[in-house]
Parts: C-alpha cells; sequence; structure tokens
C-alpha cells in the first residue's frame, strides 16, 4: 500500500496505548507489510 | 467516519487505520466503540489496529489470513485488491472457512450454499490466487465457540499480520440473529484486523 490514512484519537495520544500503537505501525514499516 | 472516509480518498490513500482504543467493561458500554463503528459502517479499507505490544506478536514471514465465508464468496475486485496487497508484501495468505455448526432456530436464515462444497470453492479462490503469484494455504476449520473465535485462534495459532475480511451483505433479519463476525471478531483479537468494503 503505497499511502495510508492514519486517524488517531487524542484521549489515546499521551498513553501507553499510543506507543503500543507506534510500535505495531514501526513493525510495519520494517518487516511486515509496507504500510 | 464520513469525514475521514473524505479525507482518504482526497489524498488517494489506499487504506483507514484506526488505532482502536481497546476499551471494556463498563467504559466499552457508556463510551462504544469507534474501531468497531468504523468497522461497520466504513466504506473503504479499514484497518484496525490494537494497542499491544508488537514485541513477538508477529510471525517472521509475512502472513495474512483470509476469512472466507463460501455462501457470501468475496467478488473478483476484492480478490484482486487482496492479491494487490498480498504480493507487494510477499506474503503467504492462509484461506480460512470456518464451516459453522447447526443450529436449530438460526439454521433456516443460514443461506442453503452453506452446506455447498466448501473444499471446491476455496480450491478456485485458491487457484486465482495462485495465478497471481501468491502463496496461499486452504484450511477449512470446525466452529469453536463461535466463527470469530475459531478466526480469532488460527490467526493466533499463524501470528498472522494481518486478518482480512471482506465485507457481506446481510439482510436487517439476518445481520439482527446471526450478528456480524467482524465486530465478534474485532472485540476477541489483538491482531491488526483489515476489514474490506469496497464500492464496486
Amino acid at each position: 500500500m503505497k499511502s495510508a490514512l492514519v486517524a488517531i484519537d487524542p484521549l489515546i495520544k499521551e498513553s501507553k496505548k499510543f506507543e503500543h500503537f507506534c510500535e505495531i505501525l514501526k513493525a510495519f514499516q520494517s518487516e511486515g507489510p509496507p504500510i | 467516519m464520513e469525514q475521514l472516509t473524505k479525507a482518504a480518498k482526497q489524498r488517494h490513500s489506499e487504506v483507514l487505520v484506526v488505532c482502536s482504543n481497546d476499551r471494556s467493561g463498563l467504559p466499552y458500554w457508556i463510551l462504544g466503540s469507534f474501531s468497531e463503528t468504523a468497522t461497520l459502517t466504513a466504506s473503504y479499507p479499514l484497518l484496525v489496529i490494537k494497542p499491544t505490544s508488537a514485541k513477538g506478536l508477529f510471525s517472521k514471514e509475512v502472513r495474512f489470513v483470509l476469512s472466507i465465508d463460501v455462501a457470501e464468496i468475496p467478488s473478483s475486485n476484492y480478490l484482486r485488491w487482496i492479491a494487490m496487497t498480498a504480493k507487494i508484501s510477499n506474503a503467504l495468505l492462509y484461506l480460512v472457512y470456518v464451516r459453522p455448526r447447526r443450529r436449530k432456530i438460526v439454521g433456516s436464515l443460514q443461506s442453503p450454499k452453506d452446506s455447498v462444497d466448501a473444499e471446491n470453492i476455496l480450491s478456485k479462490i485458491q487457484s486465482f490466487f495462485e495465478t497471481a503469484g501468491i502463496r496461499t494455504q486452504s484450511n477449512i476449520l470446525k466452529e469453536s465457540k463461535s466463527i470469530a473465535h475459531s478466526l480469532a485462534q488460527f490467526s493466533d495459532s499463524r501470528k498472522a499480520w494481518l486478518t482480512i475480511s471482506t465485507h457481506v451483505k446481510r439482510s436487517r433479519v439476518r445481520k439482527l440473529i446471526l450478528g456480524s463476525t467482524a465486530r465478534r471478531f474485532l472485540k476477541l483479537t489483538k491482531r491488526p484486523f483489515l476489514h474490506l468494503r469496497l464500492n464496486s
């Protein structure tokens, strides 16, 4: 996938959940399906 | 949701990614779930990511699980979209059909196609993907607690990067009684879930 629109709930932006979300996106970028 | 879809279309995005809040219990019942609503209503390919640690979550090789309902075979534009995504990811694609248990009350609401030759349909879909150069494996599973449970267990066992479901049109009555497998799956899984609804 060449481009994706990422929607983020501002309520989770400062939480651990957001860190995990970013961790998964990074994993996608480095080893997984390119998003 | 309309605003997000519009923004995604304007930017020519191929997928809309939503971070699930993963609420449960009382907060879930009071505040609801945006990702769940989005899954049920989005008219765009939607990827829901649960906020789970990525450590050890995924297999080394890229694996996708495609949930197939043999009673509602995805049209060729869905299959092409999935083939393209699997191809650029060099993914191994598991085609999974969960054979539903017979239910006395809702049995009459299940399409008679449920009893068709699932092996034959899966093999046709498999040859479509193999012609497109995608490695596939087809699997017919028995329904455990529910179809969503069986699918979630399978995705976990394969450490799948994506579990993909395609939109199925159901009548209001069938929807009310049979519910939505996508919605149940979303509650059960910790893995990224891609719900595909394309405007044909």
